[in-house]
């Protein structure tokens, strides 16, 4: 026993170093058994010291008394946790959408083509799937096996389909395609539907034509003779399995005013409605499942504070009464993002989690906190697991450990919802991933070097330039900065900061007429140049900077 | 398959979606205060009772039946509830500035029950407002009828339930400037105006008598004709054809009232109300004649130069010709004091006090077809009630208490320094630093003005 720990340990210390983060191991043989494990079957179930059997990228045998063939590959993982993989109910995941190019002049902003207009619900997965796309491994680490992902950008982005997250090809990848349409609120800029108000009346504007288009096509396939012939739409077109509900509308709706605006279009349309990336949902529960929606919360959630380090900060000085009594409101909101998903579970509304927004290494501990919250393990577990599945029409695939099913399967170091638990090994589909432990973030001030100071850059977007500083600092090792842009004026803090051989990355987010953008950023540092795209709301941009001289 | 085609349906829906989801209906007994009932004069030490949301009784020693609650307002004064005809609080977006015509959009769908403003109305009395499309458009979007519930998350919660449909036009420098200026589209003049609302009307005339016989035809035998394309914009103008909806028309000059009303009266309209109306003092009696109304600001003007011909008679002469007038804010900030921009008729134009609250009670009740429901205090209408510390025209007039169904949503001794209903954990604690912004007409159309 100590032995092989050991072993385990040599493997981490002395080859970890080399090998990549998410590292995939080479497919030596189709079997594998995971040996003496505890297996948690499905949500609140539990096989002690069990193991599971997987053959050709389908689980065989799931127990106590499993024989394990000779030339299997073991992966031993005594005392470890073992799960279904985990299902994304709804992301971009593996999207890598077309830099913009020069807007071609719109002549009459209340008139544009579709495609300017974000209204290309024809949009398929497999168009725009990257399989070397990085979010792709970085969600898989976190332990997701399945997604459902969808094009970005503008009211109706796309169709929705299921994929794998694993594959070389984008045939490898889709287990399902055209599962849902797509929606959100984001106006088209400067153009028509500009805003909520236009946006909304467009969306009953299209839904209604559909549904006239497909009832006349039908009157014409039935009865040609003398009839005019209807033409053609590939946006209508997109709409029929919407319109025959075969499958849901998915609207973006972190806030809770979005969700009931999409709610209002379901009542006013009729149609199955699926609400992702709920962020304020404490107060609609009852609307929800009175109106049979599905919820996928959102799992960027605020951040809570960490009461130790609050107390290094504050100590300056007293906070006045007033102060004290805001505070404790923002504390009071920010706990509601947590909790309501215990009221979801309480209430069985059942609920499961998209990632459009959040950040898959951040997903453990979001998670952990709900659970801290008022949400059972069990429940935390049937989010990430049965229910997606379930929405998505695979619960006879995937969700659970079961003879049978795809072997999508998690397994962590501990039970998943303790602290330090770390996930191990994902499989998906019989394909064995390994997580390695993660180095300390430190990197030495000597590389930072290359990135601190500061620099100014220019942004190419299709309305012209946006320019703007960024100041990078570092201390002890760790990158900090700030950035400005011409178009607000206003200065933000870098998150996320990277930078690992000449390529740095960062995320901000620039706030424009009250909605928040958040900007993706990934540059090339040579010398004093820097290069590389800002990416935010569906769209990309090509971005040039140079050093700006010490002063 | 047949509502499809029916917004009015489609209207309906909302209206039982809205009654189903039942709004919060109070009980209370304000005891011995001095009613201005608007109706029916001025009634010293009488008491009015709300019971489940309705005024069920005014009188002398009227008894609170048990359980409810009863408030002395003695030496204080009780009046129907503010309405404001013309404002833009509870709004995420005001216009969608990208066509000259926008008819299908409708501020309900960006209905923000959660904006400090509707409290800031309530302590001033306010508790009905017209949250309105901006002025950007020729014709802009559909309104919606609000009341203050205060408190709540619930888009459905703050609009009045049955309030008839109301639209926004706008003539003049707004709708030129925003398209003939900003995109080189027309309108770039007062003719473009005209001839986009004649353009528009008539477009929608032709679709709605195609859809009509469409509709007559389909079941005849043989009949191979094909549908109408479904056109939301042209099935909520031609609404306002059948009469459907109330036009409220932002206007300012006595020309441009003129055009708008002989452009209707070609086209059989009949509703119409003109917002702003700077110079409808020239034309009241032609604006009369028409049946029209106008909801006007006390003493606002010269902020461009379509408002530079103004005077702060506007209002009493529209009342001595006989036209509905109500005094209206446009703005989050003057929405707070419209008792003081009624009394401002009396000192410019010496109306009476029942004709100055008028102003801002049951004119604006009946320029948006509600004046059955509220705008007075009878037995029957809502239970939407302001309490004064003095007559609400004197300048000392501060708001104590106001009701809205019989439940108290402001409450002056109750006044907390956060009212916010969430609290966005991003947000910065300095919360009195947070702008207000006043004029919102013209909301969501700054991009057309920004230097490239």
């Amino acid at each position: 026993m100590k032995k092989i720990i050991w072993t385990f340990l040599f493997v981490f210390l002395v080859l970890g170093p080399i090998k990549a983060q998410d590292d995939q191991l080479a497919p030596v043989t189709g079997t594998i058994a995971v040996t003496n494990v505890n297996i948690v079957p499905s949500p609140g179930e539990l096989i002690e010291n069990g193991t599971v059997l997987v053959k050709d990228g389908l689980i065989t045998a799931v127990g106590n008394n499993v024989t394990v063939p000779p030339g299997a590959r073991i992966i031993e993982a005594d005392s470890m946790y073992l799960y279904s993989g985990f299902i994304l109910g709804m992301s971009n995941i593996g999207i890598k959408m077309p830099e913009q190019k020069d807007r071609p002049d719109i002549k009459d902003p209340g008139n544009p083509p579709n495609d300017q207009a974000g209204i290309t619900p024809d949009r398929a997965v497999n168009e725009y799937l990257d399989p070397g796309h990085r979010s792709i491994s970085d969600w898989r680490a976190a332990g997701f096996t399945l997604a459902q992902t969808a094009p970005s950008g503008g009211m109706l982005p796309g169709t929705a389909a299921v994929i794998l997250l694993k594959g070389k090809s984008i045939e490898d990848m889709i287990l399902k395609p055209g599962t849902a349409l797509y929606a959100t609120f984001d106006g088209a800029r400067r153009m028509y539907p500009s805003n909520i108000l236009g946006v909304m009346a467009k969306h009953r504007d299209l839904f209604r034509q559909a549904e006239q288009s497909r009832s006349s096509r039908q009157t014409y396939m039935d009865d040609p003779s003398g009839r005019t012939r209807p033409n053609y739409s590939k946006v209508r077109e997109a709409y029929l399995p919407v319109l025959e509900k075969q499958i849901p509308f998915i609207f973006n709706t972190e806030e809770v005013l979005s969700a009931q605006r999409a709610m209002l279009l379901q009542e006013d349309l009729g149609f199955d409605l699926v609400l992702a990336e709920l962020k304020q949902g404490w107060d609609i529960s009852s609307d929800i499942s009175e109106t049979n929606t599905k919820v996928l919360f959102s799992l960027d959630l605020p951040e809570l504070k960490d009461k130790d380090k609050e107390k290094d900060t504050v100590k300056d000085e007293t906070p006045t009464a007033e102060k004290q009594l805001l505070e404790s409101r923002r504390e009071e909101f920010t706990k509601k993002h947590y909790q309501q998903m215990g009221q979801y579970a309480s209430a069985n509304v059942p609920f499961g989690f998209s990632g459009v927004e959040g950040k898959p290494a951040d997903v453990q501990k979001a998670v952990q906190k709900m659970v801290e919250h008022g949400l059972s393990q069990e429940a935390a577990l049937t989010a990430l697991t049965t229910t997606p599945a379930s929405m998505l029409g695979i619960s006879n695939i995937s969700g659970t450990v079961e003879s049978g099913k795809m072997a999508n399967l998690v397994i962590s170091s501990k039970p998943y919802f303790e602290k330090d638990a770390k996930v191990r090994y994902v499989m998906v589909e019989g394909m064995v991933y390994e997580n390695e432990e993660k180095e300390a973030k430190e990197s030495d001030p000597e590389t930072l070097e290359k990135v601190t100071g500061s620099w100014s850059y220019t942004a190419d977007t299709p309305d012209g330039p946006i320019t703007g500083d960024m100041v990078l600092e570092e201390s002890g090792g760790v990158l900090s900065g700030t950035i400005t842009n011409s178009l607000t004026g206003e200065e933000t803090t870098l998150q996320d900061l990277v930078f690992a051989d000449d390529n740095l990355s960062f995320s901000f987010d620039v706030i424009i007429q009250g909605q928040t953008m958040n900007v993706l950023a990934v540059l090339t540092v040579s010398e004093d140049e820097l290069e590389g795209t800002f990416s935010g709301a569906g769209e990309a941009y090509s971005v040039k900077g140079t050093r700006s001289p010490n002063q | 398959m047949k509502k499809r085609f029916s917004i009015t349906i489609m209207f309906s829906l909302f209206l039982v979606g809205s009654i189903s989801a039942q709004t919060e209906k109070g009980d209370v007994l304000i005891k011995n205060g001095t009613l201005i009932t608007v109706t029916n004069g001025t009634q010293e030490t009488t008491d009015i009772l709300i019971r489940d949301g309705k005024i069920s009784g005014i009188g002398k020693d009227l008894s609170a039946p048990s359980g409810v609650q009863t408030i002395d307002a003695t030496g204080k004064f009780v009046m129907p509830g503010i309405i404001d005809a013309h404002s833009h609080i509870a709004l995420d977006a005001v216009n969608e500035a990208t066509s000259p015509v926008t008819a299908e959009v409708w501020t309900g769908d960006a209905l923000n029950p959660m904006d400090v403003g509707i409290y800031r109305a309530l302590a001033g009395g306010v508790t009905i407002s017209h949250a309105m499309h901006g002025s950007a458009n020729a014709i802009g979007g559909q309104n919606a009828t609000i009341k203050h519930r205060w408190g709540t998350v619930k888009m459905d919660d703050i609009r009045m339930e049955g309030a008839p449909r109301t639209i926004k036009f706008a003539l003049g420098e707004n709708p030129t400037r925003v398209h003939g200026e900003g995109s080189g589209l027309v309108p770039r003049t007062r003719m473009g105006v005209e001839q986009v609302i004649r353009r528009s009307f008539s477009e929608a005339k032709e679709y709605m008598e195609a859809r009509d016989e469409h509709e007559q035809n389909k079941k005849k035998r043989n009949y191979k004709g094909t549908e109408p394309t479904y056109d939301i914009r042209k099935e909520v103008v031609a609404d306002i054809l059948r009469g459907d909806i109330i036009v409220h028309s932002h206007s300012y000059r006595a020309d441009e009232i003129l055009m708008l009303m002989n452009v209707f009266k070609d086209y059989g309209v009949e509703k119409l109300v003109f917002q702003h109306a700077n110079e409808a003092f020239k034309v009241a009696p032609e604006i009369a004649e028409f049946g029209a109304m106008a909801s006007v600001f006390a003493d606002w003007w010269a902020y461009k130069f379509e408002v530079y011909y103004s005077t702060a008679y506007n209002a009493a002469i529209l009342v001595q010709n006989g036209v509905t007038t109500s005094i209206n804010s446009d703005s989050g900030e003057l929405i707070r004091h419209l008792y003081h921009e009624a009394a401002k008729t009396q000192k410019y134009g010496e109306l009476t006090d029942e004709q100055a609250l008028e102003l801002i009670t049951l004119n604006p009740a009946k320029q948006l077809g509600i004046d059955d429901r509220v705008g007075s205090l009878e037995v029957g209408k809502d239970g939407d009630v302001v309490i004064f510390n003095n007559h609400p025209l004197s300048i000392y007039a501060v708001p104590q208490m106001t009701f809205v169904d019989g439940v108290k949503y402001f409450d002056i001794k109750e006044d907390e320094d956060d009212v916010r209903t969430y609290v966005n954990p991003a947000e910065e604690v300095d919360v009195m630093n947070k702008m207000t912004e006043h004029e919102k007409c013209m909301t969501n159309t700054e991009w057309l003005f920004l230097n490239e």
